[in-house]
Parts: structure tokens; C-alpha cells; sequence
């Protein structure tokens, strides 16, 4: 009797959970499809008009692809272009350093490995003018060189990666060794395979911390061609008028990607979850 | 951690040598982009800590640890410590128990379960700066969806915008909705990892839900538990996202964080070196408790 | 720890070296900086040489369309210089330029507010402009309250595209509602801080959403809050700074000081018919009696809100005396600029008497050229005519000092302490005082 009403209470709050992971996301793109005064205007009390827009509208939508000022698509694709290479280069080397770090023995290890947990620590505003003179000194200011180079190295991706491997029995990649594969294909073909969820994880976040990214890519790109989409949406509010339906539309379409990457990779998430039962 | 398990031959010894040549190769570009791009702006920074640093004017002079004399006489600079220490102090347990509860609901692979898996990730996937924007209208005190619901269940308005004694828990609010999804893809992977025999033996044994949770859940969890609290602890501490949107650092500046405050001086008020020496000091808590926190859980397992 | 400490220093002999390698590749790689070879025309003639003058500025709509046509006029006058503009995001446009100067990266010519020019002129980031105007700026056609406002150590700084004042918007709607006799359009004739608050009691209907006053743009940072907020002080007969700008002492916690912050803060804790917190739009939306607002804001309600008609323009309250105020955004040639020149001809050609025409066609702004407020007549007319009469008239500029952002920021806080914190304002305003003076001290 006490075990359906334990999992009828467990699914209720699981539901009350979702509702409170998504309320926000949905008002949002539902707020995106309203015309501009109609954001606010249910909103003081609860019924279906607070959440779900009455007229709808692709006003929003339409304005912000169609502002010759500031070509929305465009910004997308330069932070594709910023993002996709990012986490690419920052997945190699980080799980390459995290993979010697969790499992290779080797001289100052735990002092490097100190080392590197200390930069977490390190607030990025604080180093943002010692950085762009550094940019300026390599020529980098306004190229996306200064976007993508400084970003491949993310401690806190080598910190969560180490994590990970650290559960991979050592005996596992020795056996390779003895079987006179050198250790970067014991990295490729042992480590990598077993550590699918977290590489995953890694790469969403990564990319994700790409997508975000604002003050650093303000700073550095003078150029407007050059915008990144986080950058493009703040121009959205300015001075004068915040438009409010453009900024819930943009931030709408600006999460879409993200959303989809997700649910892509989501797919080998779950699955790589349930291979690294490899340990027992 | 090295071991030395004796001597061996000369073949051990050259495969000890490949393998520390290996690890080098490996950690290289890490180590290589840290020490450009991390560390060395961050010396940089040491540095003009201990100038008269203004940030449009690179003419400056050393005042030794004057701006340091100057910042622990700020009480500003200590109220926005507080605030963040508020935070942290709130956020690392709430939001561990909240991210562990999760995992723990969501742990099994059925479908129903990876389907609220991702309802409860999606919120990580909205950008930071999205996020507040959009918590900035739901906390309205008129027109937010949150007070809508909070009159709806019966409850008084809050404002969490505008008072106070408030706004800080509107920006904990925010702050967890937007990361425990994320460590509960964290504790996901480490609960994964305790074999599903020991919970069987347990159950043969008559063991109770609570107990198995935690005589075995908790401390075969310890190292992804030490990772979540170190990760949550500096992000917590540093905290500064979703102030610049939501509350502007008020009202009447009482989310006025650390990062916060560091920002406003070094880009607002233009003084970079005062900014600077405010970041050290950041800088040097945060690792102190990071270092305190390894120390406390012992994660130096096998590294 | 120890350990800590040892490894810090093997990072800072290994990142000596790199840094230095770093250096090095610099001479190598950097096509994307400056496009014109090292050897510039340092001043005068724009002879055939080729020139590109870099501007940024923030983003606004109208604004950047006035200067895209501007621009366009400009290079076909002098074919031999391109003027390339970038728009930055208003909230870190300061963040940005600030950070470009400290890297020796900043544009020729930069947007910049009002205020902050004593900072970057004391900073040596910009160049005064004297002998610019003097040859072809027709620095007279530029109304007083403007020049005194970019004047710093008796040099001009900066070029102004437009002035800004506010006045009182009221809702006709909810006065007549509520039998409130309308204030009269005539700039002379404004109302008092106590009739603008009765009014405001009268309206006020917190539980039906409906709100008296919104006395100065919300609370909160910003200078946006700071230049409306100083307007209380001053009307009191308060002043921020002494005459010499050397202290604020016996001026900022003057009696006149205090009696405005306590009925500012009264307006909110006491009367409170202002609110702590608005919806946005509140006023467009109906939902606020009385408001601030400058001339911007005509076209925002025309063109986003075209179905609210229940607005109408009054001068700007008073209190013991008629201050409004003012300042806005400008044009500076940076010391960094290799061709000051040519950056001087551009800024000439956008804030010149012929350029502040096309500036105001296409913006709106409230010009701060005296031959421009003459040529549209729709300036000598409701509601034009009272920011107008406001700019010329009853205008004060705010505290011109290189410790202005720390001024702007103490302003901002005191405002709040006394309403939010309800705390005790003589202590209130001495914390002020003393954020201020050491400011000032620290600029000497």
C-alpha cells in the first residue's frame, strides 16, 4: 500500500520540479510571440492569458531578423563560428591534460594540478584589462584569435574531466600499454569511449560558455560584422526604450540552438551513463 | 600521488620515463595557455594592485600597500564580502541538496526519467544573461508571473526587487534555478559509478531507504560531493552574472556582491589598482576555503 | 601552502619568458589595427593622403541613423577621409572605451557624457578643443549652460551633439478624474513640490495598481539617476560641491540638502505616493499620474504606444528654486588619435551649426546650438517650447570635477539610504560628504 503512494508523491514533485524548471523558459517564449503591450498587461493575476499570449504575433521576430542595423543571423554565425571551435580545440586538450593528471604518473603532479585548480579561483573581471593588453600586444584586438585561443584551456573542464577518469581502472589502460599501444591511443580508444557523459557534458557547457559570453567579446571586437549574439542582444536595450518583445524573441531564438545541441547530445548522455558501469 | 612500488628493471623504468614524457606532452598546451592567458594577466594584476592604477590613464605610481590600507578601511568593500559570503552560505548546501535530490529522483533510466532529466537541465542551457532578464519581469511586484502565483496560492506580495531584505534571495532564487540542473548531471555520473550490488546486499540485508542513502549513497559519493561543493563554493563566492541584470548591485546596495563592487571601482569609478587589490584579497579567501574544503573531504584519491 | 608558493614563482619566471615570446610574435601579426602607414600628416591640410578616423559611440536608433547620413555627407566633402563607426551596447559602453584607452586602442573620436569630461581631460585621454572652435566651431552659437558644462580648467573638451532636460508628464486622465486642476504649460509657471505631491495623493491607488508619482526615474545606480536626482538638491537652494570644487563639506549637508532628501524620502515612506518599485512602462501603461521626461520621449509615445493619448507636458516642478537639468552626449578627440585634424573636421561636421540641423531633423534632440532652436519653429511651441526655455533659462550643469564618478555614484547611494534604508539622513549625508571629499582629495 505504502509503495504506490510513495511513487504517486515522488511523481507529483517531480512534476511541481518541472514546472518550476520551465515556468520561466516558457513565459519567455511564449512573452516572445506578444505584441509589445501586451507583456504586461495580464500579468497581475493568474489565469491562461498570463502565460499564453491572446493575439499572437511574429512581430518580434520579424523585426529582429529584419533590422538591416543589425543582422541577427549574422551574429548567430559569428558565434557559431567562435563556439564550434572552441569546444572542439578545449575538449582535446582539456581531456588530454585531465586524462594525465587523473592517471599518468609523473613528476610535480600534484603541485601543476594545484596550480591549475588556483585559476579557478581567479574572477575573470578582474583580469579583463591586463588580458585585452595582452590581445593588443599579439596584434589580436578585434580578430577572433582573442575569442578562441585564450578560451581552449578551461580549468574547470580539466577539474570535472579529472574527475571522470579518475574512476577508470588503471589496470584497464595498462593492459593496453602491455599490448604496445602508446598512451595517446590508450587515451583514444580506453579513456575517451569511457567517458562519454562527462565529455559530453563538458561540450555543452563549454559551448554554452561560448554562447553567454559577453563582456570579454565587447570588449575585444570593435568591429560591428564581427558582433557576437549576446552583444547584439543588449543593444536591444538602450537609453530610450527597452523592447521588451524583441529582447524576450531574441533571447528566445538565442537559446533555441543551445536547447537542440542539447537534446542531440542528450541521446549519448543517457547512454554513456549507463556504459560506465565498466568499472565493476 | 607518486608511488614508488620498488625498483624495477631497466625496461620498468623506461616505461616510467614514456609515461612521465607522455604526461608532460599531454598537460603541455594546457599548462602553456594557462601561464599566457590566466596566470600571467593575473600577475599583471598583482602588480597594479600596489599602484595609484587609474584605468584610462597608464601613468601611474607605486603606493606600496596603499590601496590595500585604504580597502580594509571600506566598509563598503566588507559589506559587498558579506553579501557574498550571504550567498555562498545559503546556495553551496541549498543548491547541493536540491542538485543530489534531483539526481536521486531522475536516477533511473526509464524514459520518464531521462525526460524529466533534461526538463531539469534545460534551465543550465538559458544564458546567464538571458536568465536575469527574464527573472528580472517575473520578480515584478505588479505585473511578475511570481507574484501572480504567490497571490494565487493565497501568499502576501514580495518584492523581491525593491526591498532590501529581499533582493538577495531573489538573486539565490535565480542563481540555483539557472546551476542545480547541472549538478545533478554531476551527482547523475557519480551515482552511476557505485555498483548496484552493494544496494542489493543492502536490501537483502532489511536495510532501510534512509540508511542505505546514507551508509552507502553519501560516502561512496564523497569525491563527486567534494567536486560539487569546491565548484559551487568559488562560483557561489565570485558571484556577479546575474547582479549586473537583475538588481544593478540594489537596492540600496544590498546585492552588491565582492565581484560586484570589485567591477564598479575598477571600470565605473575607473580605479584599476584600488580594484585590483580589492580582487586580491578575493582572490586570496577563495582559496583559502578551497584549500580548507580539499583538506576537509581528503579528495587527493589517486591523482 | 608552502608548495603553493614555490610553484607561484616558477610561474613567474616561466610566464617572464613567455610574455616575452608573446612580445616578440606582436611585430609580426597586426593587420588589423590601424590601416594607414606610420607616417601621418601630424596636423592641418588633408592633402591627398588617405585617412580613417574610428568613432564609437553607444547605440540608439535615431541617432545612429543621424550619423550614418551625416557620415555619408561628410565623406563626400573630404573624399580622402573614411569615418568608421561602431555602436556599442549603452550599459558597457563605458566599460569598453575605458578599457580601449587603458590599451592604447581607442578610437580617434568617442562618445562621451556630459559629466565625465573633467575625468578623462584630468586623465589626459582627450584633447581640449579651444583652438579648434576657435578657428571654424562657432563656439558662441552654444548655449552656456553647455559650454560651462565641458569647460574644465578653462579649456573645452568636447564638441556637444545635443542638450537634454526633463519635464513633468502628467496623465490628463487620472487629474480629471480626480477633479485635479491641470498645470500650466508655460515654463514660468511651475508647479511646486507640494502641488505636484497633493496631486500625487489624490491619484495614488496602490491597491489597484494605480500610482501617484514616479519623483526620479526609480532608485537605483547609474548616471541617469544621478542627473535627475541632483535636481532635488539644487531646487532646495543646495549645492553638491564648493564654488572652487574643492569640498563638499558645508554644501552637500547643508539644511537646504537636507530638507530635500527629507521630502524626497518622505514621498516614498510617508505621503508614499511614490512607489519603491514600478512596473515598467507604468506611465505609458496608464498605470502612473505624474512622471519626468525629456523630449526623447515624444516619439516613444507616438510610435510604441500609439493608443495612449492621456498624456500632457508641464515645466519641470520647484521647490525654493527653479532648476531643471541638464547635459548630454558629446564628442571628444582622443589623445591617442594619430589625426586629430581630420577627427576635428568630422566632429565639426556632425555638432556644426549645419550638422546640428540634420541632428535634430532626424533625432529630436534638444538642440544645444541657439541658431538651431531658431530655425524650427516647432521649438517655440507646446511641448517643445518648455525643455527649451528649460535649457536656456533655468538649466545647472552638473559638479564639473574629475571626481565626478565617484560624486555620481555617493549622489545615487544617498538617494537610496534615505528612502530604501530609511535611515537617519544627517548620518546619510555625512557618509556622502566624506565619500565625496575623499574622492576630491585622491584627484588633487
Amino acid at each position: 500500500m505504502a509503495k504506490p503512494m510513495l511513487s504517486a508523491a515522488k511523481l507529483l514533485l517531480m512534476i511541481v520540479l518541472a514546472a518550476i524548471a520551465l515556468l520561466p523558459i516558457v513565459w519567455m517564449a511564449f512573452g516572445s510571440f506578444r505584441a509589445h503591450e501586451e507583456i504586461f498587461k495580464y500579468a497581475s493575476d493568474m489565469d491562461w492569458r498570463t502565460i499564453f499570449p491572446v493575439e499572437w504575433t511574429l512581430d518580434n521576430y520579424r523585426a529582429i531578423f529584419s533590422d538591416e542595423t543589425k543582422p541577427f543571423g549574422r551574429f548567430i554565425a559569428n558565434t557559431l563560428l567562435v563556439a564550434v571551435p572552441v569546444t572542439v580545440l578545449s575538449l582535446i586538450f582539456n581531456s588530454l591534460a585531465a586524462f594525465a593528471f587523473a592517471k599518468l604518473r609523473f613528476r610535480f603532479k600534484k603541485t601543476i594540478f594545484a596550480f591549475f585548480l588556483s585559476a579557478l579561483v581567479i574572477p575573470g573581471e578582474v583580469t579583463l584589462v591586463p588580458s585585452y593588453l595582452l590581445m593588443s600586444d599579439f596584434g589580436w584586438i578585434d580578430q577572433y584569435a582573442a575569442l578562441i585561443v585564450p578560451a581552449v584551456v578551461s580549468v574547470f573542464g580539466v577539474f570535472l574531466l579529472v574527475q571522470f577518469f579518475s574512476d577508470i581502472p588503471r589496470d584497464l589502460l595498462e593492459a593496453g600499454r602491455m599490448d604496445g599501444a602508446s598512451w595517446l591511443r590508450v587515451y583514444r580508444s580506453v579513456v575517451l569511449p569511457a567517458a562519454v557523459p562527462a565529455i559530453v557534458t563538458l561540450a555543452v557547457i563549454t559551448f554554452l560558455g561560448q554562447w553567454d559570453a559577453y563582456l570579454w567579446p565587447l570588449v575585444v571586437l570593435n568591429d560591428q560584422n564581427k558582433m557576437m549574439l549576446q552583444v547584439a542582444i543588449a543593444t536591444f536595450s538602450n537609453l530610450q526604450v527597452t523592447e521588451w518583445g524583441r529582447i524576450l524573441a531574441a533571447d528566445t531564438v538565442s537559446s533555441l540552438p543551445i536547447l537542440v545541441l542539447f537534446l542531440f547530445v542528450q541521446r549519448y548522455y543517457v547512454q554513456g551513463i549507463a556504459m560506465s558501469g565498466i568499472k565493476g | 600521488m607518486r608511488r614508488n612500488r620498488g625498483a624495477g628493471g631497466a625496461g620498468r623504468y623506461a616505461f616510467r620515463l614514456q609515461e612521465e614524457r607522455a604526461a608532460y606532452a599531454f598537460i603541455f598546451p594546457a599548462v602553456a595557455c594557462l601561464l599566457l592567458f590566466t596566470f600571467y594577466p593575473m600577475i599583471d594584476a598583482v602588480v597594479v594592485s600596489f599602484k595609484d592604477f587609474n584605468l584610462i590613464n597608464p601613468q601611474a605610481d607605486f603606493v606600496g600597500f596603499g590601496n590595500y590600507k585604504e580597502l580594509f578601511a571600506d566598509r563598503a568593500f566588507w559589506d559587498s564580502l558579506l553579501h557574498s559570503f550571504h550567498f555562498a552560505i545559503v546556495v553551496i548546501p541549498a543548491q547541493t541538496a536540491i542538485a543530489l535530490g534531483l539526481a536521486l529522483l531522475v536516477r533511473r533510466s526509464t524514459r520518464l526519467s531521462g525526460l524529466f532529466r533534461t526538463v531539469y537541465f534545460l534551465p543550465v542551457v538559458i544564458a546567464v544573461g538571458v536568465a536575469s532578464t527574464v527573472f528580472r519581469l517575473l520578480y515584478n511586484q505588479d505585473v511578475g508571473l511570481f507574484n501572480a502565483l504567490l497571490k494565487l496560492l493565497g501568499l502576501p506580495q514580495v518584492s523581491f526587487l525593491s526591498d532590501p531584505g529581499v533582493a538577495m534571495y531573489g538573486v539565490m532564487i535565480l542563481g540555483m534555478w539557472k546551476s542545480a540542473g547541472f549538478f545533478m548531471i554531476i551527482f547523475l555520473a557519480g551515482l552511476n559509478n557505485i555498483p548496484k550490488t552493494i544496494y542489493e546486499a543492502a536490501e537483502v540485508d532489511g536495510a532501510s531507504r534512509p540508511r542505505m542513502f546514507f551508509h552507502i549513497t553519501l560516502p561512496l559519493l564523497r569525491r563527486t560531493l567534494a567536486f560539487v561543493v569546491v565548484i559551487t563554493t568559488m562560483d557561489a563566492i565570485k558571484i556577479s552574472g546575474p547582479v549586473f541584470i537583475l538588481t544593478n548591485g540594489g537596492p540600496a546596495g544590498s546585492t552588491t556582491t565582492a565581484t560586484y563592487f570589485i567591477v564598479q571601482e575598477a571600470f565605473d569609478q575607473m580605479r584599476m589598482g584600488y580594484a585590483s587589490a580589492a580582487a586580491m584579497v578575493l582572490f586570496a579567501i577563495v582559496l583559502a576555503i578551497s584549500v580548507l574544503q580539499m583538506r576537509a573531504f581528503r579528495t587527493d584519491v589517486e591523482y | 601552502m608552502k608548495k603553493s608558493m614555490g610553484t607561484l614563482l616558477a610561474v613567474l619566471l616561466a610566464t617572464g619568458t613567455l610574455a616575452g615570446c608573446g612580445g616578440g610574435g606582436n611585430g609580426a601579426a597586426s593587420p588589423s589595427g590601424a590601416s594607414e602607414p606610420a607616417g601621418t600628416s601630424a596636423a592641418g591640410e588633408n592633402g591627398g593622403e588617405k585617412v580613417t578616423i574610428t568613432y564609437w559611440r553607444h547605440d540608439n536608433e535615431a541617432e545612429v541613423k543621424a550619423l550614418k547620413q551625416l557620415i555619408a555627407s561628410f565623406q563626400a566633402k573630404y573624399p580622402n577621409v573614411t569615418v568608421k563607426m561602431e555602436v556599442i551596447p549603452y550599459a558597457d559602453y563605458e566599460t569598453k572605451i575605458r578599457t580601449a584607452l587603458a590599451g592604447g586602442k581607442a578610437p580617434d573620436v568617442m562618445g562621451i557624457d556630459g559629466p565625465f569630461v573633467a575625468s578623462y581631460a584630468h586623465q589626459d585621454a582627450i584633447v581640449p578643443l579651444d583652438d579648434y572652435f576657435a578657428q571654424n566651431g562657432d563656439l558662441d552659437d552654444i548655449t552656456a549652460p553647455v559650454r560651462e558644462s565641458l569647460t574644465y580648467k578653462d579649456k573645452i573638451w568636447a564638441a556637444p551633439l545635443n542638450d537634454a532636460s526633463v519635464a513633468m508628464f502628467y496623465n490628463k486622465k487620472l487629474f480629471e478624474d480626480k477633479g485635479i486642476p491641470l498645470p500650466s504649460q508655460n515654463p514660468e509657471e511651475a508647479w511646486t513640490w507640494e502641488q505636484v505631491r497633493d496631486a500625487a495623493a489624490k491619484i495614488n491607488d496602490p491597491a489597484h495598481k494605480i500610482y501617484g508619482w514616479d519623483p526620479a526615474w526609480g532608485l537605483g545606480p547609474g548616471e541617469g539617476s544621478a542627473f535627475v536626482k541632483m535636481t532635488y538638491l539644487w531646487q532646495a537652494g543646495a549645492e553638491i560641491l564648493s564654488p572652487d570644487g574643492q569640498t563638499a563639506k558645508g554644501y552637500l549637508d547643508s539644511a537646504e540638502a537636507k530638507k530635500a532628501l527629507t521630502f524626497f524620502g518622505g514621498l516614498y515612506n510617508d505621503s508614499k505616493v511614490a512607489p519603491k518599485e514600478l512596473p515598467p512602462e507604468a506611465f505609458e501603461s496608464g498605470k502612473l499620474g505624474i512622471a519626468m521626461n525629456g523630449p526623447w520621449f515624444l516619439p516613444v509615445l507616438q510610435n510604441n504606444f500609439k493608443n495612449f493619448k492621456d498624456w500632457a507636458v508641464a515645466p519641470l516642478w520647484k521647490d525654493a528654486k527653479q532648476v531643471t537639468p541638464m547635459g548630454s552626449w558629446n564628442m571628444a578627440i582622443t589623445k591617442q588619435s594619430k589625426h586629430p585634424r581630420e577627427a576635428w573636421e568630422f566632429v565639426n561636421w556632425v555638432t556644426g551649426k549645419e550638422g546640428a540641423k540634420v541632428w535634430y531633423e532626424v533625432t529630436k534632440n534638444l538642440p544645444a546650438r541657439l541658431s538651431v532652436a531658431d530655425a524650427f519653429p516647432e521649438l517655440k511651441e507646446y511641448p517643445l517650447n518648455i525643455w527649451v526655455k528649460q535649457s536656456s533659462t533655468y538649466a545647472k550643469p552638473r559638479p564639473v570635477s574629475p571626481a565626478y564618478p565617484a560624486i555620481s555614484k555617493a549622489i545615487t547611494d544617498l538617494f537610496e539610504d534615505v528612502t530604501l534604508k530609511k535611515g537617519n539622513v544627517d548620518d546619510a549625508v555625512n557618509r556622502a560628504v566624506e565619500k565625496i571629499d575623499k574622492a576630491l582629495s585622491s584627484v588633487k
